[in-house]
């Protein structure tokens, strides 16, 4: 295919986002029909970004889309290169199954402003979609500017509860603050090349104190973008507020946009660094992921567990891309092509079982309405398919063979294991170590926490009314998320095929050779780095876990016939209530506990004494934990804008003779110092 | 123009002292209507058509239509003097006197070279316009003071520049209106909402 015909391909799909907002708007008095017209648009829209993105994925050149020129902006042109059309992949994918289900979900939300949700989300697609597409300096920086205001718009959606506005005031106010770090960035690339285009920048010279600095700025910029901690605090609470399938975008494909950009400015403008730029990425990779997964843990809020597993995983991404960018500065291309694959892949299998958890999230939300987990349970039986699809997202993140989740992160810990190969000194060969072991304990307490949400939300019985009387979610809603749970698993069976695409993607780029990386072989997949040779055999893996499975089977089988016995539950005497359950606070215990000293854990127990001991006393029971980087950065912050703006206060007193006097007193000096010799 | 320029300066001088507003807004009338003869005499010396239509604007506006809403303000206030002047008329005029140092300072330091009494004349009656609002408590006043401010700057800008372009003084006339209406309405819900146009009961807004 041309470049003519995709370039026509790319404007039909911008077309049906835009028919989609129009249609949304024009049907507004119809929401039912808004809702199916609008959102069945946006999923068509991502049918064809799919096709564009496989295509351009597959042929591995860039193609241009359009280019003009505009005033003083110089060439803006539109181009999708393989980098671009990975993520575009992506948010295919993720878009499309979101749309799908926001048929289904968005049935709940009708009233007077209903029509805003589908016209802002077809927006927010097609503003991503320009984020990925743009090839100039101003033109990303305005599309990603309209996907923040977009998606801002969709968090305070529901803008009934105050938590939520709350939650778009500080992720306006922590993304705007990125965006000022991510101008300034560009602005030095600029006025180095002399011209706004991406082209222009790739072979810039700049001096090694510019790289230092366009590469921090950079990484604050993108950061604040991925919720790298300590950029963090808008994010687990901005993507729990926004309606269930927009926080899958957002925690999916929106996060990877600054992944997306970090490539794009690392590999591309910035080129092989210091190694120290790699391993400043690194140390706040495993920050994230440790800090991240065990807020996730202590949470019982489903969605803001999700969002804070989010955190956990950007932290993983960036631990590739820093391992990537270490080896490249030690003239290591072949493993650099490994990192920086792992890094993408888990990009991009994030951005899948994010979704895939996102949505089933969503599903139990809407059926049982309450996020809390200590309110769910037994939901296995009442809403099967939800459980199976969120079953298959839990394993998956838990990284367990045979899903996405264990190759990428495999190959994470891969890359890591080569690190003292390329980082000199005892402390580099400690720090390598050291990094294995806390991405292993990070991968073990992601299990525990989803074993956690799986084992509370829907085993047991149920803990409250709602959770009892939940139904199962509509079909459009479940197929969507089967669709994901099925990608998980055939990015798990079926890696080589994106993995090679990637490979691909990285080839062109300097520092980094990624020829004859991933091998097929009859056995499976072939990692081919430097002297280590690995062998990462799916169906191999496959096998064996069915064997055990049949195994499994086979033992329970041979016990016996099983007998179903109905008898009550033994409580000591008393009938057994929901209650007596483990809680999620109750799990998660252990692990608050041996952390405390991250966790800064805090209980309240309050015994009601006047009862008698033996029959049963009132308790109530508080559990807390503090956010330490917050108490450390954001407060004392927060205390001194609070005290200069007390101290602004006393200017303004109330009375207009004293705001006469200030203007006095202003004329007066502006005169006496413009007549100053 | 020098007759002038004491005569801005006495009339600046006057209202410092009184606190009965019919007559501050006498006083007003007076001093726009010497504005207005001062840009009459600019004219006279370079032939432009639109000084003459500039003064004209004066007369009708500064001398007509402002003084006039305020008058018809002033008639629903029967009992509002300036009872209590954050500085008495004694030491406002004080304040003024040192105003007019400052301004010639100010001149000298800043505007060397031109007509020095005029523009010093001139930025001490805007000067003084602002002491004015700064020091009374009467809304009615502070309009005054307003008006005092805005003649200031006029003549600051015809003594600078032999007048400025007419489409600036239309705009300028046109924004002094607007703000003398707005402030008339608000000086009348004042009366209605408070009781009172002593504009110190304003503090009690702040949250």
């Amino acid at each position: 295919m041309n470049d003519l015909e995709l370039d026509r391909l790319f404007f039909q799909m911008v077309i049906i986002f835009l028919t989609g907002c129009m249609s949304a708007v024009a049907l507004w008095k119809s929401p039912r029909l808004a809702n199916c017209v609008s959102h069945g648009l946006a999923a068509g829209g991502c049918a064809l970004m799919f096709y564009l993105a496989g295509t351009v994925l597959a042929g591995g050149e860039a193609v241009l889309i359009f280019i003009g020129r505009w005033l003083h902006a110089g060439e803006v042109a539109l181009r999708i290169d393989p980098l671009a059309a990975f993520f575009l992949l992506l948010l295919s994918v993720v878009g499309g199954a979101a749309s799908i289900y926001a048929i289904g979900y968005t049935a709940d939300h009708y009233s007077r402003r209903y029509a805003i949700l589908p016209v802002l989300f077809n927006l927010f697609l097609l503003s991503t979609v320009f984020v990925f597409a743009s090839s100039h300096a101003g033109a990303f920086l305005i599309a990603w500017e309209l996907m923040t205001l977009t998606s801002l718009l969709l968090v305070v959606y529901e803008h009934e509860h105050a938590a939520n506005v709350r939650a778009g005031f500080i992720y306006v106010v922590m993304t705007y603050t990125g965006t000022a770090f991510l101008m300034a960035g560009f602005f030095i690339m600029a006025a180095a090349a002399g011209d706004l285009s991406f082209e222009k920048f790739i072979a810039v010279s700049l001096t090694q104190p510019q790289r230092d600095l366009v590469f921090l700025l950079a990484f604050i910029g993108f950061g604040t973008k991925a919720g790298i901690i300590p950029l963090h605090v808008w994010l687990p609470k901005a993507h729990p507020a926004a309606p269930s399938h927009v926080s899958a975008i957002l925690s999916g494909v929106m996060l990877k946009t600054a992944i997306y950009g970090m490539a794009r400015f690392y590999l591309e403008f910035l080129g092989v660094g210091p190694t120290w730029w790699g391993v400043m990425v690194i140390g706040f990779g495993i920050v994230s992921a440790l800090l991240g997964v065990l807020y996730a843990l202590m949470e019982t809020d489903i969605k803001r567990l999700l969002a804070y597993s989010s955190l956990e995983n950007l932290g993983v991404v960036l631990l590739g891309v820093g391992a990537g960018m270490v080896f490249s500065s030690a003239g290591k291309p072949l493993l650099a092509g490994l990192a920086w694959a792992a890094a993408l892949f888990h990009a991009f299998n994030h951005g899948i079982f994010k979704a895939l958890l996102f949505l089933a999230a969503g599903a139990v939300v809407q059926a049982t309405g309450t996020r809390d987990l200590e309110a769910l349970g037994g939901l296995i039986r009442r809403m099967p398919y939800t459980a199976a699809a969120f079953f298959v997202g839990a394993l998956a993140i838990s990284s367990l063979p045979p899903l996405n989740g264990f190759i990428s992160e495999w190959l994470t810990l891969q890359s890591l294991f080569f690190l003292p190969q390329a980082l000199t000194g005892v402390s580099g060969k400690i720090a390598g170590a050291l990094l294995f072991i806390a991405l292993a304990m990070t991968a073990a307490l992601v299990a525990a926490c989803f074993v956690k949400v799986f084992g509370i939300a829907f085993l047991a019985r149920a803990r409250s009314r709602k959770a009892e009387t939940a139904k199962e979610a509509p079909f459009t809603m479940t197929l969507p998320m089967l669709g994901l749970a099925g990608a998980c698993l055939y990015f798990g069976l079926q890696p080589h095929s994106m993995l090679q695409a990637i490979s691909r993607v990285l080839q062109p780029y300097i520092g980094i050779d990624t020829r004859g990386l991933f091998e097929v072989d009859r056995i499976g997949l072939m990692i081919q780095a430097n002297h280590a040779e690995g062998v990462l055999s799916v169906t191999l893996l496959a096998g064996l876990l069915l064997i055990g499975c049949l195994a499994a089977a086979g033992l329970y089988y041979l016990r016996g016939k099983a007998v179903r016995v109905t008898a009550p539950i033994w409580a000591c005497g008393r009938a057994a209530t929901p209650r007596n359950q483990y809680s999620a606070t109750g799990f998660s215990g252990p692990v608050r506990w041996s952390f405390r000293y991250v966790l800064r854990s805090q209980r309240q127990r309050i015994v009601d004494e006047n009862e008698n001991i033996y029959v049963g006393r009132k308790l109530a029971y508080h559990q807390s934990i503090r956010y330490i980087v917050d108490e450390a950065i954001y407060y004392p912050v927060q205390r001194w804008i609070l005290r200069q703006a007390r101290f602004m206060k006393r200017l303004q007193a109330g009375s207009v003779q004293l705001y006469v006097g200030y203007v006095l007193v202003v004329t007066i000096v502006v005169l006496a110092w413009s007549g100053r010799k | 123009m020098n007759v002038l320029t004491v005569l801005l300066l006495f009339t600046a001088f006057l209202i410092t002292r009184v606190s009965n507003l019919r007559l501050a807004i006498q006083i007003l009338i007076v001093q726009s209507l010497g504005v207005a003869v001062a840009c009459v005499w600019s004219g006279l010396g370079s032939e432009l058509m639109h000084t003459y239509i500039a003064a004209m604007l004066t007369v009708v506006i500064k001398a007509g239509m402002i003084p006039y809403a305020l008058f018809r303000v002033a008639a629903r206030l029967r009992n509002e003097t300036e009872n209590k002047p954050i500085l008495s008329p004694n030491q406002t005029s004080l304040a003024a006197a040192l105003l007019l140092a400052v301004a010639y300072g100010l001149v000298d330091q800043a505007l060397p070279g031109l007509g020095r009494d005029a523009l010093a004349g001139a930025l001490s009656g805007f000067l003084i316009g602002l002491l004015i609002m700064i020091t009374r408590r009467q809304a009615v006043l502070q309009i005054v003071g307003l008006i005092m401010m805005e003649n200031g700057i006029y003549l600051l800008g015809l003594s600078m520049t032999r007048g400025l372009p007419l489409i600036i003084e239309l705009g300028v006339f046109f924004d002094v209106m607007v703000a003398v209406i707005v402030l008339g309405i608000l000086t009348f819900r004042l009366k209605l909402s408070f009781m009172t146009t002593d504009t110190t009961v304003l503090q009690k807004l702040k949250g």
